[in-house]
């Protein structure tokens, strides 16, 4: 599932950069405000089915990325360092 | 109706399921078996801990109040999750690599080890959680009072003013016992608490499934689905025009802050994880556990607004609701629910505290009092484990305490949001330590106190409303007073929320006061050290320090240390494993600087960095950090930039070399084919006049009755044959030696008009018997620098083909030498047939013959050679180019001064 070609890595991982960057911008003011409204979606208040939905956005995108997130460093995830004598 | 016996009978028996998991979950660690409580799973619900009983109970509460608001508590740590790659990532391989336990020791190890800094995190984090201990234990007290000691037709005034004190200290009691069982095992914080997770993994099921079902039974048994619950008439909590204010940003943010700075979540996120492939999954799971966690919230407040009488408690509606409609089984469900999330709170915050208060306020008092030095023998282990369980009891006991004092429920509801922002003020030092090399102690310390203690003066102390320390009349008029140091309107800023205005000094003040002393103070060494360290901790490789840190210590006091705090047997492990590294049987290894560095981070991950690095250098001497290195580190970075930088450019070299090459390669290949050309061309020449010499000299050796005349002209046909060959002979060395450069050269400054004229009467004779005419007037004089038998070579050369190859009926060669500028110029021309257009370019070259094929001249090396000798002597030779008939040629020299006629008859008569 990971990507194989650096510059992939490199898009996805600043993708996911702009995820929690995203999320905030759509939930707080004055963008949130747009949606204060008394109007309703199949009976639930619009702004409850904004948050709810947006927040099932968020969540399924995350999932999206974190398989396709990788990591650009050199050094492989080190493990609790366990036993690393002789070093 | 449930009573109470009943109650007490269900806690207990959910509390002992509880033992058991932990047992059994702890059990098949030890065994090996520990597959399902190391999986990602687990783990993200060991972070639900985060869903206390005030978010169980209080979040309906909110939501009745003030519609959606309550989404924020979990709001803020979903956009922290789903960013984990760069915050959470990041703390998580600081903590595997550092051994970290604990927020404290997080902060303390990056600002240089500082005890100090230990201390005051430690303090923060034990005031900021023991009220909301208390809140957790008030909270399952009240819901069993809400159970046992109402009737339906109760319901709307729970007895919340006398909670039974004796429920909670039991309850106190028996959390303090779980937690000293499983929490304390090991005194390495980095392994695991199995049991504990197991547990607290069933918890946040429990808690999970308690809150839907509530919430499904709000919806679809008391009401008729979403759409109908939505527009009952207390949904207008909903509409609150001016919900999205300042109020709803600072939530959000506290609760995103909060996710990473409570001591109890960094216990679970951090200190307890195994490996990023957790976090990984948490990443969107763990918000996907808040948005269920948040889904029902809503329906159930409505619910409860719309079914209970006035004035009912909203913060134990998930309880009465289904009180109100007698569903004993869903009251259960509920009441475990809220016991889970109370229980699993205590559990971890009190381990968390534990830690803290074990690794940076006992040790360090144990290692400055003398009878507890370190060269007494004693088992530190022991001691530490005791701390610890004594921690664990005294924090539960501050918390009971701190319930029985401020009976007052309303002191005690607000203290969720209010710890959020008392550990918020980590938020400065912990961002700053990861992400800025510059950041100091100094500033991480002046920071965190001015925003604590600002936090504590407009927040903490207000909200008990005059019982402690601040008088109600001090909050409501300031200190003597003095309007402008109103706590809640510091300053003059009125008009805000008390926890906005709050949050808004206390980090302003801490976040100023940490830059501006950080950029003030130079950091001392072991500062900039571990701050090189934390900030990229991706780039450089675990256990890097003893690059840095230079000290010696005998193998044998190491030992003596490593066997007080991990065991006998864990330190010989130890030290016998990394001997093997050193590739060595025997049971020490060398106390090399990378031993020491490899032991005390060991250590660290029992007692913290700041104690490890105490008590390593108690018995460790000559300690020096070597700056050089670390600047070494930081330059590397750039180091590899500038490599990369210069690979680019030689490949651009290598690149324009290959093209060189390239080039030569094609110009060889050509000269090659010249050469191929040039050997075929001359053994061509050279077997016409060998064919004819041999042939005739044939016919003369086998004819015997041959005529004399005949001989005689067969000999002389010999004899021109053999001329022609040696002549081409000499041309070839002639071009070979100038081709090479060591043609001999006899330059010296002549008048021009000699060679020439000597030139035009040698070939006299020659156009004579051609029955050709030479016109040759008298040419000027002027002195050239020049080899005159050379020059006289290439005006013959000329004018011999002139004349041979003029085929017209009477032949005329012109020939004249004079000066333009300052060249002296001989041009000879002719009235022949010319050369044709297209071997003009080519007359030059070697083997080219601007006149068709004819035996007369040799084999065309003659104006390639003339052309040479020109370029020799610095002067040209070309062919005129115009339309008259015949050839033209021009050769022109560079001509020094001019001399008299006179002169030069002078010379001649020499």
């Amino acid at each position: 599932m990971r990507p194989s070609s650096p510059s992939v890595a490199a898009k996805y991982r600043d993708a996911a950069f702009l995820l929690p960057l995203a999320g905030l911008f759509l939930l707080m003011p004055p963008f949130i405000d747009l949606f204060a409204v008394h109007e309703t979606l199949f009976g639930i208040p619009l702004i409850v089915a904004y948050v709810f939905g947006l927040w099932t956005a968020m969540i399924l995108v995350a999932f999206w990325f974190s398989h396709r997130l990788s990591d650009p460093e050199h050094h492989a995830p080190s493990p609790p360092d366990t036993s690393s004598p002789g070093r | 109706m449930l009573s109470a016996n009943l109650i007490f009978t269900i806690s207990l028996a959910y509390v002992a399921l509880l033992f058991m998991v932990a047992f059994v979950g702890d059990r098949q660690a030890r065994t090996g078996q520990s597959s399902w409580i190391q999986s990602p799973v687990v783990y993200t619900l060991s972070i639900s801990v985060y869903c206390t009983s005030w978010t169980f109970y209080g979040a309906v509460g909110s939501a009745a109040r003030s519609g959606l608001e309550f989404a924020t508590i979990y709001l803020g740590p979903t956009l922290v999750f789903i960013g984990w790659w760069f915050l959470l990532r990041k703390l998580v391989r600081i903590g595997h690599v550092h051994r970290i336990t604990s927020i404290a020791d997080l902060i303390s190890s990056r600002y240089g080890k500082s005890t100090s800094l230990a201390v005051l995190v430690t303090l923060i984090a034990v005031i900021g959680t023991t009220p909301y201990i208390a809140l957790q234990l008030k909270a399952v007290t009240t819901s069993i009072q809400v159970i046992v000691s109402s009737d339906p037709g109760n319901l709307a005034n729970p007895p919340s003013d006398q909670p039974a004190s004796e429920i909670a200290f039991w309850i106190a009691a028996g959390m303090a016992l779980f937690t000293i069982i499983f929490g304390t095992r090991t005194i390495d914080a980095n392994e695991r608490h199995h049991g504990v997770v197991a547990a607290i993994a069933l918890e946040a099921l429990v808690k999970l499934l308690a809150l839907i079902a509530v919430g499904l039974f709000v919806i679809f048994a008391l009401a008729d689905g979403p759409a109908d619950i939505f527009s009952r008439e207390a949904a207008k909590v909903l509409q609150t025009e001016d919900m999205f204010d300042a109020r709803w940003v600072a939530l959000t943010f506290l609760s995103g802050v909060a996710i990473i700075c409570l001591p109890r979540q960094f216990q679970v996120t951090v200190v307890e994880n195994t490996g990023e492939d957790q976090l990984r999954m948490a990443s969107w799971l763990f918000p996907l556990y808040l948005m269920l966690m948040s889904l029902f919230v809503l329906p159930i407040a409505i619910g409860g607004l719309s079914v209970l009488p006035e004035g009912a408690d909203p913060d134990m509606f998930v309880l009465t609701v289904p009180m109100s409609v007698g569903q004993d089984l869903l009251v259960l469900l509920a009441f475990l629910g809220g016991f889970s999330s109370a229980t699993s709170m205590v559990i971890v915050a009190s381990i968390a505290l534990s830690t803290m208060i074990s690794n940076h306020i006992v040790m360090p008092v144990m290692l400055r009092t003398p009878w507890t030095s370190i060269e007494r023998s004693g088992d530190v282990r022991r001691l530490l484990l005791v701390s610890r369980r004594i921690s664990i009891g005294v924090i539960l006991l501050l918390g009971y305490v701190y319930f029985r004092l401020s009976g007052k429920s309303d002191a005690l509801a607000a203290i969720g949001l209010i710890a959020f922002a008392g550990v918020a003020q980590f938020l400065p030092p912990l961002l700053g330590g990861i992400y800025w090399k510059r950041a100091t102690a100094t500033g991480a310390k002046i920071g965190l106190a001015t925003g604590f203690i600002l936090w504590g003066y407009t927040l903490f102390l207000p909200s008990f409303e005059g019982d402690l320390l601040l008088s109600a009349s001090t909050i409501e008029h300031g200190p003597l007073g003095i309007g402008l140091l109103r706590p809640q309107a510091l300053f003059g800023l009125t008009g805000l929320d008390p926890l906005v205005h709050a949050l808004f000094w206390s980090l302003s003040a801490n976040v100023v006061l940490f830059v501006l002393c950080s950029l003030l103070v130079e950091p001392k060494p072991l500062e900039r050290l571990q701050g090189t360290l934390f900030v990229d901790v991706f780039r450089t490789p675990a256990g890097d320090e003893h690059r840095f840190i230079r000290r010696s210590a005998s193998a044998e006091d190491l030992f003596i240390l490593a066997q007080r705090i991990l065991g006998a047997a864990e330190a010989q492990r130890l030290f016998r494993e990394f001997a093997a590294g050193q590739g060595s049987d025997s049971d020490f290894p060398q106390p090399t600087d990378a031993f020491i560095a490899h032991l005390e981070r060991r250590l660290a991950g029992s007692i913290g960095a700041a104690s490890a690095r105490a008590m390593v250098s108690q018995i460790a001497s000559g300690e020096t950090i070597s700056l050089d290195e670390l600047m070494k580190i930081a330059d590397e970075t750039a180091q590899l930039m500038e490599y990369s930088q210069e690979v680019e450019k030689k490949s651009i070299q290598l690149e324009a070399t290959a093209r060189e090459l390239r080039r030569a390669n094609q110009r060889l290949t050509l000269l090659d084919a010249q050469k191929d050309d040039f050997l075929s061309q001359v053994s061509h020449e050279v077997r016409t006049p060998m064919t004819s010499i041999r042939s005739f000299s044939e016919i003369l050796l086998e004819t015997r009755d041959l005529t004399s005349p005949q001989a005689q002209r067969f000999l002389s046909i010999i004899h021109e044959e053999s001329l022609r060959l040696t002549r081409l002979l000499d041309e070839i060395l002639d071009m070979n030696l100038m081709d090479r450069g060591e043609a001999s050269w006899n330059l010296h400054e002549l008048d021009a008009s000699v060679p020439l004229s000597r030139a035009v009467e040698t070939c006299r004779g020659l156009a004579r018997s051609a029955g050709a005419e030479i016109h040759f007037g008298e040419p000027a004089s002027a002195i050239v620098m020049a080899d005159p038998d050379r020059l006289q070579q290439v005006v013959i050369n000329i004018l011999t083909n002139a004349i041979k190859h003029n085929t017209t009926a009477e032949p005329e060669v012109h020939v004249e030498g004079r000066l333009v500028g300052g060249e002296y110029v001989i041009e000879i021309s002719d009235n022949g047939p010319g050369i044709p257009s297209h071997l003009r370019p080519f007359i030059f070259e070697k083997f080219q013959r601007g006149a068709a094929q004819s035996s007369t001249g040799g084999i065309g090396l003659g104006l390639a050679i003339s052309k040479e000798i020109m370029k020799r002597l610095g002067g040209t030779l070309a062919l005129v180019e115009d339309d008259g008939p015949g050839t033209r040629f021009r050769i022109a020299l560079n001509a020094k001064a001019l001399r008299s006629v006179a002169q030069r008859q002078n010379q001649a008569v020499e």
